[in-house]
């Protein structure tokens, strides 16, 4: 069993504007909702770390926020 | 404790006139912003009704994410004036708060990814059926014959309006946007005004004539039937007011980004190639035109009683005008800021959509028009040049743009019959 520690991607709904940056950047993350606006995925977790900061740093609102957790 | 100094001083102190009509070229204008952003990244200009000038990506983005809190968008224009001659504010692009939260509410969900990729195939069918229409001849009117009428025949299907009326549309939309080139500013001002009245009649009749037909599956019929703001469907005014900001942002807009980038991309021709080397490369190529190419310009007015913008604060009522390209070529972000590079690592998100509130609502639309444009241009034109001796010109103003962009080309077959 793996105890390294995984990402934990938030994104606040409050910043979203719906850019649609996030999804197109990491697909496996991120998924529009009806109005265009970036939701997390399931598969958030594992998706590779250099594509989350992608997405992150791309997000034109400063809405994604990435940080590392050690599982509980 | 300082007092506050009196606002003509501080005016005073930052005195730097800026023209955002001014007959430069997109080139020279930008030239002339990257001077600004190194000695006075704010300043204020005291032309016309006088306005506060932000140069650098930091501040213009920082200002625009405020919006709703310490800035509002009313009004858009740099001196205050409507260049739709109403006197209330425009919906949705002047309305904050709850009431424009209810606009982006009917609007979003109309031009979300999911609501856009089912024309994609009618996209393609017509970007092709313009390519035929001069890829025998082996040159073009680019903007008159693709950057135009793409994008313009998009707006007109999903608006559900005859296709017949897109050239004279388009015609009004660009005087009513950039004016007329007349002999004397007065005729100038008078063919402008005429273009309003003709337009908005035009837009009148529809509504009128919409308003009696059966419902059609179309974002005009959903805007009469469907929307609702307040809990009131909307009125005539409402209907008009959105349609007209509509239509004046989906045709103006995408056609400058087509003529700009074919006119960058003649500068660089192996950078077409590039563009499709692979498919990962063509979407980052196309957000890195899109910096390039950015067309709009916008206003912001200080609600608080004072905002800082960079080193200066500005008190209430104060407006801070800003072309989105200053942002996009800011050289703390982009490195050879005016150079196309395609793989740039990590880039900075560029401004062209703008940000916070008021983001371009079709910016999905937009992005699955240029990727279509290129797509299908490059599989039909692998290479193009300028017509030496028929070069473009640009327009400034509140949306930049490129006119008379003739490309000539090795001639190739058509696909569809005449």
């Amino acid at each position: 069993m793996t105890t390294s520690p995984s990402p934990v991607v938030v994104l606040d709904r409050s910043l979203c504007t719906g850019h649609g940056l996030c999804y197109a950047t990491a697909p496996e993350a991120f998924e529009p909702d009806d109005r265009g606006y970036g939701v997390v995925t399931a598969r958030a977790a594992e998706t590779d770390a250099a594509e989350l900061d992608a997405a992150a740093s791309g997000c034109p609102e400063q809405a994604i926020t990435i940080r590392m957790e050690n599982p509980a | 404790m300082t007092s506050a100094p009196d606002l003509s001083e501080l005016r005073d102190s930052y005195r730097r006139d800026y023209d955002p009509y001014s007959t430069a070229s997109i080139a020279d204008h930008l030239a002339e912003l990257a001077e600004r952003r190194q000695k006075c990244p704010v300043s204020y200009s005291a032309r016309g009704n006088g306005c506060w000038v932000a140069t650098t990506y930091d501040d213009i983005s920082s200002v625009l994410r405020r919006n709703n809190s310490g800035f509002v968008s009313y009004p858009l224009d740099p001196d205050a004036a409507n260049p739709q001659g109403k006197k209330d504010k425009m919906i949705p692009i002047e309305l904050d708060g709850a009431l424009h939260r209810q606009y982006r509410e009917i609007l979003e969900p109309l031009f979300s990814p999911k609501a856009i990729r089912p024309l994609e195939p009618e996209l393609r069918a017509a970007a092709n059926r313009m390519i035929d229409g001069f890829i025998e001849r082996g040159r073009c009117d680019f903007v008159r014959e693709f950057a135009m009428p793409f994008p313009g025949a998009t707006m007109m299907t999903i608006m559900g309006w005859p296709m017949a009326d897109l050239e004279m549309l388009s015609g009004l939309a660009s005087a009513v946007l950039h004016g007329v080139v007349a002999p004397t500013p007065e005729e100038a001002m008078a063919a402008r005004l005429d273009a309003q009245v003709q337009l908005g009649g035009w837009l009148h009749a529809l509504i009128a004539e919409r308003r009696e037909a059966p419902p059609r599956n179309d974002l005009t019929s959903h805007l009469i039937d469907e929307a609702q703001v307040d809990g009131q469907n909307l009125d005539n005014d409402q209907l008009f007011d959105l349609l007209l900001n509509m239509l004046l942002a989906g045709l103006d807009t995408v056609q400058s980004v087509l003529a700009q980038c074919m006119v960058i991309l003649a500068a660089h021709p192996e950078k077409w190639t590039e563009m499709f080397a692979d498919p990962a490369t063509l979407k980052p190529a196309i957000q890195e035109l899109l910096r390039l190419t950015g067309p709009t310009a916008l206003t912001r007015t200080v609600d608080d009683e004072s905002a800082v913008v960079g080193e200066v604060t500005l008190p209430k009522g104060e407006r801070v005008h800003f072309p989105i390209g200053a942002a996009n070529r800011d050289p703390a972000y982009y490195p050879n800021p005016d150079e196309p590079v395609f793989d740039r690592e990590h880039p900075k998100p560029h401004l062209s959509f703008g940000l916070g509130p008021h983001r371009c609502v079709g910016s999905h639309l937009a992005q699955i028009e240029l990727q279509i444009a290129f797509e299908e241009l490059h599989r039909r034109i692998p290479t193009f040049a300028l017509d030496p001796d028929n070069p473009p010109h640009d327009h400034l103003g509140l949306v930049w743009g490129t006119e008379n962009v003739h490309l000539v080309f090795p001639p190739g077959q058509r696909e569809t019959a005449e």
